[in-house]
């Protein structure tokens, strides 16, 4: 599962690089969602957990999408599938389907 | 080097022509019937929680493995992912699919980031919760995203877990 607290880090730090990569301050992104300044630092700071309109809110004055910021989506490199072949759960059922070793 | 981007515009359009294609105007989605359309095998297997999923590609054999010791909803994510990479990415004759889910991207490995993983996510997602059959239910149900019971529901109704339904509204909502 999700490791709820890192989550909020992670969500956190998201939101403060995009908008200093924007320049803008966060007196700008509060107001743009209806929140106070010291909220927004304890959003970035994932010490407060973001309400669903509020991130809608700061996506757009950012100009992102929600989905873009979200931390969720994953990430394998591509190194790894090479080492994922050689699991033996992996490499028996590539053996029975195919009838031959995975490379 | 940055990694490309992922194309959530030709995701939608993939997924768009495959729910047309599967004459698909209810939930929840036939994903197994969309596979076995696109001439995959579905191979259910016990990986032992160490894989979700193997997409294998040899020749005009395709073959979907799926963990079936992973829950219902979980395998159903699983074929949609595989379909993803399926119709997006050529090339790799075995494709292996680990905690495709719920793993965070650091900020220091995000340069790594595995833009096909993320791109079979969203096909995923797109593919299990199509953005108009949902939008029509959150509009028919007025969706309070403070309820979770509400959420639930229409996870149900999809046969998605209530993260995968989670993240689907703060998608489409966000954009």
């Amino acid at each position: 599962m999700i490791d709820r607290n890192q989550f909020y880090i992670e969500l956190g730090a998201r939101l403060r690089n995009k908008r200093e990569a924007l320049g803008l301050k966060q007196s700008d992104i509060a107001e743009a969602a209806g929140i106070s300044r010291t909220s927004l630092t304890n959003i970035e700071c994932g010490r407060q957990r973001i309400l669903v309109d509020q991130l809608s809110l700061i996506c757009h004055r950012l100009g992102v999408s929600a989905a873009e910021i979200m931390p969720a989506e994953v990430v394998m490199p591509k190194t790894v599938q090479s080492k994922l072949a050689k699991i033996p759960v992996v490499a028996s059922f590539v053996k029975s389907v195919t009838g031959e070793p995975a490379q | 080097m940055s990694p490309r981007r992922p194309r959530y515009a030709k995701i939608r359009r993939e997924v768009q022509a495959l729910l047309d294609k599967a004459n698909v105007n209810a939930s929840p989605v036939p994903v197994e019937a969309i596979a076995t359309m696109l001439g995959a095998r579905i191979v259910k297997s016990d990986f032992n929680n160490e894989v979700s999923g193997i997409l294998i590609r040899k020749g005009a054999d395709i073959v979907i493995g799926v963990a079936k010791e992973q829950s219902k909803t979980r395998q159903r994510f699983t074929i949609a992912h595989e379909i993803g990479h399926l119709i997006l990415h050529e090339g790799e004759e075995v494709h292996v699919d680990k905690d495709f889910r719920v793993k965070l991207r650091s900020q220091i490995s995000s340069a790594a980031i595995d833009v096909d993983e993320i791109e079979a996510n969203a096909f995923a997602a797109a593919l299990l919760m199509p953005e108009a059959l949902l939008m029509k239910d959150i509009k028919k149900l007025a969706i309070d995203f403070d309820d979770a019971s509400q959420i639930d529901n229409l996870a149900k109704r999809y046969n998605v877990s209530g993260q995968a339904m989670t993240f689907r509204l703060l998608n489409l909502v966000g954009e």
